[in-house]
């Protein structure tokens, strides 16, 4: 299972249009689509608008692989659940943001095991075919920031 | 000595930052504030919904202003953490009218610049924080370390 999530905001259709083309092209694959107000309705994957919490840390979990934007929310909760992540960033050239941070988040978190980036449909099944030959490690991340910025914190706070 | 958090952050990227910040202030009377119908999880026993708005909306704007401040007066911080966006920058600012000390981690997700509400709240409290090396400077910014 798939799980695809554009993020609370904004919607994101050069992404759900990616991955639909993806489940077009490869008729086993099983995704389900958090995909906000999206203009461009998938015909080949189930899908929300949107989920609450719980649901979303449900869908989330049970997933093997996660596609998203490049938002924080989604690169933090992949890593912090050992699942592979392939992400696009959003761009304002597309009128995807209102800025274009995702571009730096993208460049900067590539760099981590499990965190792949694609910007066009070809790179999403480029990284999709890696995957299924197991080829993506994933990042231990624990559930709290370091030990560092913690304590860091405890003396600003105290 | 027990103080009173106020903890800030829109749902999502935000709130999951924000999250992770959580053994920094556990052991204080903890208050969560966030844009979602329900409350994260059961840690937090204190919860309250403010209206999400951005940048570019100015009418909900002020209705997250006003849904902070009302907060705010009702729980009456001794201190306020935010990791963005719009109503962690409203609780920063009450914060600092009222003389208390407030603390914007701005998010991981500005990796060159810090992010527009970082900008407006550097200039109202010492306590701004970046996540990347680069972004620090002298005058703040300052680097604390990273929530990932």
């Amino acid at each position: 299972m798939i799980f695809l999530t554009v993020g609370t905001q904004l919607p994101f259709d050069r992404l759900v249009e990616c991955v639909d083309q993806l489940c077009g092209k490869y008729p086993d694959l099983s995704v389900f689509g958090q995909i906000g107000e999206s203009k461009y309705q998938p015909k080949n994957f189930d899908y929300q608008t949107s989920l609450s919490i719980q649901e979303f840390n449900k869908r989330f979990c049970s997933a093997q692989l996660i596609i998203s934007h490049a938002g924080m929310g989604s690169i933090i909760t992949a890593l912090s659940n050992n699942k592979p992540i392939l992400m696009m960033p959003r761009e304002t050239q597309f009128a995807e943001h209102r800025n274009d941070h995702q571009l730096g988040t993208a460049k900067n978190f590539s760099a981590k095991q499990g965190c792949f980036v694609f910007k066009s449909f070809a790179e999403l099944e480029l990284h999709y075919k890696n995957i299924q030959r197991g080829k993506a490690k994933t990042s231990q991340v624990s559930k709290y920031a370091p030990e560092q910025m913690i304590t860091n914190l405890k003396q600003i706070i105290a | 000595m027990k103080k009173k958090v106020l903890a800030v952050a829109s749902n999502g990227g935000h709130l999951v930052q924000l999250l992770r910040l959580f053994p920094a202030f556990s052991e204080h009377d903890v208050t969560l504030v966030s844009t979602s119908e329900d409350g994260p999880d059961e840690r937090y026993k204190s919860y309250y919904m403010v209206t999400d708005s951005n940048f570019d909306q100015k009418i909900k704007l002020l209705k997250t202003a006003a849904d902070t401040f009302a907060v705010y007066l009702k729980v009456r911080p001794d201190i306020v953490i935010s990791t963005g966006a719009a109503p962690g920058l409203f609780c920063i600012l009450y914060a600092r009218m009222f003389g208390k000390k407030a603390i914007w981690v701005d998010s991981i997700a500005n990796t060159e610049k810090l992010s527009m509400a970082g900008r407006v709240a550097l200039k109202f409290t010492k306590h701004c924080y970046t996540q990347w090396p680069a972004v620090s400077k002298e005058s703040g910014p300052f680097y604390l370390g990273a929530v990932v």
